[in-house]
């Protein structure tokens, strides 16, 4: 018990050093490059900001980390590897993202190029998407409302799908499964094939768990989690035909569908909560290359529901909402030193709300365009961007311009200033009762500048990446009430901050050691308000923790793969004006990979969270488990 | 390395520098002595964010000028839990309803020491009939729980045909009691010897919540529930006949939330949540008035509403601005001539305030 006391605090030590001195960074590069079975499949093209936005900080997380978190969902995996807050009510509860201080609604989700935010709330539950339906899994920090759209204020992130190939007819096939503590069972199936014409792909699941934890009451008391139990499943399916070479349709469908119990949280005595949730995401895009243009089309139909339960308070909704988005875009290579792009998306989302029946609806259409250019031997890379948006009855300019400069061979600098905004989702302006018409959209700008330092490329690299932040956000959107909750405008809130990113790779014989740790530092508070006598001017915004940060150690022999994570969330304010407050927690997790090549290989997983068994609560009351334990087996049976 | 490296090391630390400077972590811990029973205690009764558990008492000493909270916590080392909607002194101790948290927590007049936990779901509001019996009304179901506020036990349940009993009246060996449900606009007399109905009587709005005596001892009602289309209304009723005397209607748009009886005039809030300032403040109307005042008495400003109202013993106004339930609220106290007094902070969401201004 001492040591282990001993070594939270060392590794925490050693994390808030490396805050205070910050003198290190975030990357735009991936978190581990090691593995030991990455997936080779080419990612498509969706991720325009990836190929047009030199200046923009993006994480992309790695193939091995992905398999690592292969039986959870996205939420662990940002919650222990990535520098976001990830705001979880519980163990596989709801959980929400914070990126630099921005709201849930203010961090947009994309799937494949597609916005699937829930078009009434606004926000993604990213406790709701497991990582085995996903292929990659990249970080966008800052806004690039650009390139990206309304809601893209704080970061986003893009989930995408392996991109169709076409080379030679060819099979794969894996099936796995994997069994946790309270009951948690997992079994997933992955398969695709394809000829020099047709590609098929399918990634499925399903899931079930009790999750009935011990947790201790407000007396001390050890009580089991009860009504918390999960079930669920969901699959992507992907169809692809190639009329000629970079001439590629393709239509994907998601659908995923979740029964949820809500425990009691810890002030109440009992619950009968349950939500059931169902989305079916579909998306047709075509893609065609000649030369140096290139053009595509995307169409999406998405479709929500939400059914809430909670018999004893008489609670009662079901709330279906969809959106369609398409894009039609342009992609033209001038020389080899400069691009252009020019797309043009358009969004519309619509729900029937509950008590008046009516149906409501948002309409954006937009023209974006970006142009980049190399200068100096591709030392200097220039982009600049901006979007003309119609909102309903409303236009908005949405400029930007970012880059990136090599220094030296081993340092490079860059740079990012956007102006971002946010539309106000279909339940902030209509919810019924609560609604609020006059509702104005959050804007401001956003500035972000970095470095990258990569020392070594031989048995010994080091890697570090800085970021400071700065971003000015007026009529902020905040929910207040008592009896009836109603959206406002709250003047001008103001963010800034630093992250960093450290890795250092170590090769000796056949053993490669990895130690990284990744931190932020994120101030943000209220500058102005409309409130009369307003306590929050000045103070931090709820649930944005000042400092957060991971460290990961471990090492890559052969086909083992052993790291273990800690992370570190500091104070969270849950009120405006810093009244009340929780406390920070520290969790410790231990991960274990092991392939067995054969013909038909074999990969082991062993996970270990919250190793050293702390009681902590993410958010208030609602407590999260102590030790708990994830035993996976996949077993590829064509590869 | 050569020249350029050794400017891009200068680059990299004077970046290091520049970001050197950071914020301390954690709140402002701040503690104070927990006070001494006196005379000229307000009680605020703050109801605390829903879903958050973080409801609290705060004690307010008008002679001292002194606010202390969450007293509830400080004494007993315990969160009282989530939504804290009423208290009632009865005998020597106050009865806290804890509405979403299906608690009532009893606590000594003095002390403020944990003296029981009675567990009732949804608990809204407390009556005393007697030394031996209280009535509890609840949410969401149409139960009224009778305890025994001195064994803190539940008595009996006794039913009434509609849901979410909400105030209630004593008089007259009489219980009065409202049931804010927008299906009825009945509000029902029930004897507290049979705990029968004794009598129904139907007022002008839907959804009755608060029942009043005023100085020539008619009853008040104020029903009404804006937010989901039912008109609010004050109607005056004779206890003794059960005859409606005559009745008010609001705007179809205002939205009465409470209402305190000081001898002869009606002091209530109207709110509006969407930050306008039509229909929103403190409003008051004498018994005999012809119609609604137009104008408020305490107009709240614009993105303010007000949610706790109340008059002490010496007929200072007591107004809680709950300050969007997501930050500590202020409480301000006017003199009868609507002037400002004195004003003071305490937890989120001041719901109602208790006077106990006897040593």
């Amino acid at each position: 018990m001492v040591c282990s006391s001993i070594y939270k605090h060392v590794v925490t030590t050693a994390m808030l050093c490396t805050l205070a001195c910050a003198g290190y960074g975030q990357k735009a590069d991936t978190l581990k490059p090691v593995m030991i079975h990455a997936s080779k499949a080419p990612l498509p093209p969706v991720s325009i900001i990836c190929t047009i936005a030199p200046g923009q900080k993006i994480i992309s997380i790695d193939s091995i980390t992905l398999q690592q978190y292969q039986y959870q969902t996205l939420a662990n995996v940002l919650a222990q590897q990535v520098p976001v807050f990830v705001k979880s009510y519980g163990f596989n509860s709801l959980a929400t993202l914070s990126f630099r201080g921005a709201s849930a609604a203010q961090s947009s989700v994309l799937w494949n190029g597609v916005p699937i935010q829930s078009a009434a709330l606004g926000v993604t539950d990213v406790s709701l998407l497991p990582v085995s339906l996903l292929d990659k899994v990249d970080v966008v920090y800052g806004g690039s409302s650009a390139l990206l759209g309304s809601g893209n204020v704080g970061g986003a992130l893009l989930l995408q799908n392996n991109a169709p190939v076409f080379d030679t007819a060819h099979r794969s096939l894996s099936v796995s499964g994997s069994a946790g503590s309270f009951s948690q069972y997992t079994g997933a199936l992955k398969m695709a094939f394809n000829n020099k014409k047709w590609y098929f792909s399918f990634n499925g699941y399903g899931q079930y768990a009790k999750d009935n934890f011990q947790y201790t009451d407000l007396l001390g008391v050890k009580q089991d989690t009860r009504n918390a139990a999960l079930s669920g499943g969901g699959a992507i399916a992907q169809a692809a035909y190639k009329f000629a070479d970079k001439n590629v349709i393709r239509l994907l469908a998601w659908y995923q569908y979740n029964d949820r119990d809500i425990p009691a949280a810890l002030f109440e005595t009992s619950s009968q909560k349950n939500s059931i949730s169902s989305s079916l995401r579909t998306l047709l895009q075509w893609d065609k290359e000649v030369g140096s243009n290139k053009w595509y089309i995307k169409s999406s139909l998405i479709r929500d529901q939400l059914v809430y339960n909670d018999a004893p308070t008489l609670q009662h909704s079901n709330n279906t909402t969809y959106q369609y988005y398409q894009e039609l875009g342009w992609q033209r290579h001038i020389n080899e030193h400069s691009q252009w792009l020019i797309f043009v998306p358009t969004q519309i989302s619509w729900m029937k709300t509950q008590l008046d029946t009516l149906t409501r609806s948002i309409f954006k259409t937009a023209i974006a365009g970006a142009y980049q250019a190399h200068f100096f031997n591709n030392k200097l890379n220039v982009a600049i961007n901006a979007r003309g948006e119609v909102v309903n009855q409303s236009s908005f300019l949405l400029p930007g311009v970012d880059a990136s400069y090599q220094l030296a061979r081993w340092l490079s600098l860059r740079g990012n200033v956007q102006r971002t905004y946010r539309t106000p989702t279909l339940d902030e302006l209509y919810y019924v009762p609560g609604g609020n018409t006059a509702l104005k959209p959050e804007r401001g700008w956003n500035e972000d500048a970095g470095y990258n330092v990569k020392i070594g490329n031989g048995a010994v690299v080091f890697h570090h990446d800085l970021s400071a932040f700065n971003r000015n956000i007026k009529d902020w959107i905040l929910w207040f009430g008592g009896a009836i909750w109603t959206p406002h405008n709250i003047a001008e809130v103001h963010s800034r901050g630093v992250e960093t990113q450290n890795e250092l790779l170590w090769t000796v014989h056949k053993f490669i050691f990895h130690v990284s740790v990744n931190t932020s530092y994120t101030v943000a508070t209220t500058v102005t308000s409309y409130i009369p006598n307003d306590g929050s001017i000045g103070k931090q915004i709820p649930y944005t923790p000042l400092y957060n940060g991971q460290a990961n150690i471990g090492f890559t022999f052969k086909n083992l793969y052993v790291n273990y994570n800690h992370t570190y969330t500091g104070y969270r304010y849950i009120t405006t004006d810093e009244s009340e407050y929780l406390s920070p927690y520290q969790t410790g997790n231990l991960q274990l990979m092991y392939s067995i090549r054969a013909v038909h290989p074999v990969q082991l997983l062993l996970q270990c969270n919250n190793i050293w068994n702390n009681h902590y609560a993410i958010v208030s009351y609602r407590p999260m488990p102590g030790i708990n334990y994830v035993i996976g087996l996949k077993f590829a049976i064509l590869q | 390395m050569g020249r350029k490296d050794h400017k891009a090391i200068g680059v990299v630390v004077a970046m290091v520098l520049l970001f050197t400077a950071c914020k301390k972590d954690g709140p402002n811990k701040a503690c104070c002595t927990l006070p001494v029973h006196d005379s000229e205690n307000v009680y605020v009764v703050c109801e605390g964010q829903y879903q958050v558990g973080d409801a609290s008492l705060y004690l307010y000493n008008l002679k001292k000028d002194s606010v202390y909270g969450d007293i509830y916590k400080a004494v007993n080392g315990q969160a009282l839990g989530d939504v804290f909607e009423s208290m009632q002194l009865i005998g020597n101790n106050f009865f806290l309803c804890i509405n979403n948290s299906n608690k009532v927590v009893v606590i000594n007049r003095t002390t403020w020491a944990l003296q029981g936990t009675i567990n009732i779901p949804q608990p809204r509001y407390i009556t005393a009939i007697n030394d031996t019996m209280a009535y509890v009304s609840t949410l969401y179901s149409k139960n009224i729980y009778i305890i025994n506020p001195q064994t803190l036990a539940i008595k009996t349940i006794i039913t009434i045909p509609t849901k979410n009993a909400e105030g209630m009246l004593v008089y007259n060996n009489s219980v009065y009691t409202s049931s804010w449900d927008t299906s009825t606009k009945n509000i029902y007399s029930i004897d507290p010897a049979s705990n029968n109905i004794s009598q129904t009587i139907a007022v002008a709005g839907y959804a009755p919540q608060k029942i009043l005596l005023d100085n020539e001892k008619k009853l008040w009602v104020l029903s009404g529930d804006a937010p989901e289309n039912r008109v609010a209304a004050f109607t005056q009723v004779d206890p003794a006949t059960g005859q409606i005397l005559k009745s008010f209607t609001f705007p179809a748009t205002a939205n009465p939330t409470t209402v305190v009886m000081h001898n002869d005039t009606l002091y209530f809030i109207e709110a509006d949540y969407n930050g306008g300032t039509q229909y929103n403040g403190v409003y008051r109307m004498n018994i005999h008035d012809a119609s609604l005042p137009a104008q408020a008495f305490i107009p709240a400003q614009q993105n303010q509403y007000f949610y706790a109202l109340d008059i002490d013993p010496l007929g200072n106004i007591y107004v809680g601005d709950p300050k969007g339930f997501s930050q500590n609220g202020t409480v301000y106290i006017y003199h009868t001539d609507g002037t400002l007094y004195r004003q003071f902070n305490v937890g989120k969401g001041p719901g109602h305030f208790v006077f106990d201004f006897t040593n």
